[in-house]
């Protein structure tokens, strides 16, 4: 019997001792890997570019997938016909040149000479495919809409393409530039079924591996179009979705760049081996009303609710100064965008706001619910600060924070009262217009209809004089702030923090992440 | 009762706990009513100052006050973990007189139900509940009731078992007392010294309960304050204003400490094992 016991407990060693072994040898092979990151392949390794991404990829399909964490990247591996500038202005890509016979067709000259990453030229025919994808109704692309006035595609020669729209339609280039409007190749298509997991652009980095809830990388591409670029040897983007795992990263040099909220900004600062780099975001945050639902079908009520809004303190409180006021198209959009400082709505003023009220049938005030995304700091704190500020001129506001989801699903269904949100506008004002607001604009969740703005948005379709269009948007952003389907509040500032040995490398509202030149000094 | 006062009194460690249980109470009861500040009141022009003669405990992002709005969250906590605990209690009472007296098939059902909701984990439960009833503090209360039936139903019938086979009830049974005289006359009185032990620990299970989902967002909506929801809207500020995080925490871990030695002595004074 003790025999037996022996026996037993000495197998029993033996089975630990061996689990323990082979535990040490996962966690050697892990420590092998991180080795290699950090100095196995030591020339690589110095040009690395490690950057703490704030999400998970959701995704690489660059027709298909709006996410910014999956954007930043595919962004890189991708190229489109043309691009914009960090003025705005459209510049060449892929197509060195493009003309305008008439108002409805564009031909577009390829550069010569590029390839994809896997080898095969980037020809008319690639393009041609890309865009007959994207208005595949089964790609579900979410580009789709912006080309739906594209008739037919004709390829004129391998370096030659002519668009042929249904009618005039002014957005059209400002689209084409869109990273979503990305040439892809038929045949890494057709190999992998999607490009959800695979990435093979013309671009300046090459996709090299997905490693999930861990980091995506990518290495440079040797044979880029642009001569000398990028100097960097790859990009690694690695999930850290909390924030103060980003901060201690950056602090310890374990990434070379990341994003931050406003709040760690001073702590950055602080950090003499750290640099902020800020930039004016083309993102806006709102108050948005559902317009079916009393009180808010009432315009008085939702003008008064503006007067009642100090956005000084929105600006100070939740984003710490780092934001300017804004109108439906955010100042970063350079021409486009309008001074509001001066609109009569955008002024704080209590006795008026309640006047309209009374106007209105609401001498007493009102009940109703903010409903915000518990996952953003932001929101929670403009809900929080504006639940106060109503309550100046007698409305009761009840939060409701939803989980991110749920947040989306109430987006959607209109299932709201006020929503308390943020928007991006995007590159072109049909967007921040028509998108939002237009009566069948795919993202007016605000069952808002007015016939001015359609008018005004189907003419800024169809307008191509640059003036004339501006003059457009500028009486729509005006019909938009008097009618208040949505309150326009501030365009937060956004952040990278750098570590202070990467050069060359400076962020845009359009160009955040633009690493062709960057370097890192050892 | 008067015994179990005069024995907790001997009882340093407990008296420990029935004065701070005793000054959370008062604190959570009184202190909203006196503190010197509203609890929402935003002093814009005062945000993230440190403890001061105006503001005790320093201000938040908003510039609101955090003394008063521990105070109003202590009464929120206390809220909250007596009508929970209210629930769970009164459920897991019913539920274990009916298990532990009845026995057979009945106790089967009722005790594997329990067995269900036991395997979860407290936090992961009471989630499903709130993201199921959507976050507001009355569907908080209610998932922390459910979340400690189980734990209530185990203790109440392990002591109905115990008390049943006693000779008093057969007696009582005997001479044709009738069945639910039986149980509430005879048993139920019988089994209150686990049943109350048991309620002091809950209290504190609750609390933290509370904390934690109102940190994860679903308990209390703003701005009205909970210590857990304080903690979380601290976190961003850990570094810049830790006075946000420091206070809120130092109240939830005296008050858990506080229940806990409380729910230890009863334990202890009421064991009947121990005493001899």
């Amino acid at each position: 019997m003790t025999k037996k016991i022996k026996i037993f407990s000495l197998l029993l060693l033996v089975v630990m001792v061996m689990a323990a072994c082979s535990d040490n040898n996962a966690s050697g092979d892990s420590d092998a890997d991180s080795g290699s990151d950090s100095g196995g392949d030591s020339k690589a390794a110095n040009q690395l570019l490690k950057i703490g991404n704030d999400q998970e990829p959701a995704g690489l399909d660059p027709h298909k997938v709006p996410a910014h964490s999956s954007i930043r990247i595919y962004e890189k591996v991708y190229d489109s016909l043309l691009t914009f500038d960090e003025n705005m202005e459209l510049q060449p890509e892929l197509a060195k040149e493009w003309e305008q016979p008439d108002d409805t067709t564009y031909i577009f000259t390829l550069r010569e000479g590029v390839t994809f990453h896997n080898g095969d030229k980037m020809t008319a025919e690639d393009v041609k495919y890309s865009y007959e994808r994207i208005l595949d109704e089964e790609t579900a692309s979410i580009a789709k809409s912006y080309f739906d006035k594209v008739e037919s595609i004709e390829v004129m020669s391998p370096t030659k393409i002519k668009f042929n729209l249904s009618e005039t339609y002014a957005p059209f280039l400002s689209y084409v530039a869109s990273t979503n409007a990305a040439i892809v190749s038929e045949k890494v298509v057709e190999e992998n079924g999607d490009l959800m997991q695979v990435a093979v652009g013309t671009g300046p980095f090459k996709f090299e591996e997905w490693k999930p809830d861990n980091y995506v990388e990518l290495s440079k591409n040797e044979d880029y179009y642009k001569e000398g670029q990028p100097k960097l040897d790859g990009i690694r983007y690695i999930t850290m979705k909390d924030e103060s795992a980003r901060l201690a990263a950056i602090r310890t040099g374990e990434v070379h760049l990341t994003t931050l909220s406003s709040q760690s900004i001073p702590l950055a600062e602080k950090n003499d081996k750290l640099d902020v780099k800020g930039y004016q975001s083309t993102e806006y945050s709102y108050v948005g009303f559902n317009v079916d639902k009393e009180p808010f079908d009432n315009k008085k009520v939702r003008q008064a609710i503006s007067l009642a809004v100090n956005r000084q303190e929105v600006k100070d409180i939740v984003w710490k100064g780092d934001a300017i006021l804004s109108g439906p198209i955010p100042e970063s959009m350079g021409k486009w965008a309008i001074d509001v400082s001066e609109e009569e709505l955008y002024q704080h003023d209590i006795e008026k706001a309640k006047q309209l009220l009374v106007e209105a049938g609401y001498e007493d005030g009102f009940e109703t619910t903010i409903s915000t995304a518990s996952t953003y700091p932001d929101m929670i704190d403009t809900a929080q600060l504006l639940q106060q500020q109503f309550e100046k001129i007698g409305i009761k506001a009840d939060i409701k924070q939803l989980e991110w989801g749920q947040y989306i699903d109430t987006w959607k269904s209109g299932d709201h009262e006020m929503l308390v949100g943020r928007n991006s506008s995007g590159s072109d004002p049909d967007r921040s217009i028509s998108f939002f607001f237009s009566t069948d604009g795919s993202a007016n969740v605000w069952g808002f209809s007015n016939d001015k703005i359609d008018s005004l948005s189907e003419k800024g379709r169809t307008t191509t004089d640059k003036e004339k269009r501006r003059e457009i948007y500028n009486e729509a952003q005006k019909k938009l702030i008097e009618t208040s389907p949505n309150l326009f509040l501030v365009s937060p500032k956004k952040f990278f923090i750098v570590r202070n040995n990467v050069e060359n490398y400076t962020p845009s509202a359009n160009e955040p992440e633009n690493f062709n030149e960057t370097i890192i000094k050892q | 009762m008067s015994e179990i006062i005069s024995r907790l009194k001997k009882d340093k460690v407990g008296l420990v706990g029935v004065i701070g249980v005793l000054l959370v109470l008062v604190m959570g009861f009184i202190g909203p009513l006196v503190t010197p500040h509203d609890p929402t009141e935003m002093y814009k022009s005062h945000t993230l100052e440190g403890p001061s003669a105006t503001h005790w405990f320093g201000t938040d992002d908003f510039g609101r006050d955090i003394f008063s709005r521990v105070m109003q969250g202590a009464r929120v906590s206390l809220y909250v973990g007596l009508i929970s605990v209210g629930i769970g209690a009164t459920l897991g009472f019913l539920f274990g007189l009916i298990a532990g007296f009845f026995q057979g098939w009945v106790d089967n059902v009722i005790m594997r139900i329990m067995d269900i909701l036991f395997a979860f984990p407290d936090i992961l439960l009471a989630l499903t509940i709130v993201a199921v009833l959507g976050p507001s503090l009355r569907n908080t209360m209610v998932a922390i009731g459910i979340v400690f039936t189980p734990v209530f139903t185990r203790t109440v019938r392990a002591a109905v078992i115990s008390v049943k086979e006693m000779e008093f009830i057969t007696s009582a049974r005997s001479i044709g007392v009738k069945t639910h005289k039986v149980i509430f006359k005879h048993v139920s009185p019988n089994i209150l010294a686990p049943f109350i032990v048991q309620i002091t620990l809950a209290l504190s299970g609750a609390i933290l309960t509370e904390a934690a989902l109102s940190f994860l967002g679903l308990g209390i909506q703003p701005p009205e304050p909970s210590w857990g929801s304080m903690l979380n809207a601290s976190r961003q500020y850990m570094e810049i204003a830790p006075w946000i995080a420091i206070f809120p925490a130092i109240f939830i871990i005296i008050t858990i400490f506080c229940f806990n030695l409380l729910g230890d002595s009863l334990r202890d004074i009421l064991d009947p094992k121990l005493n001899q």
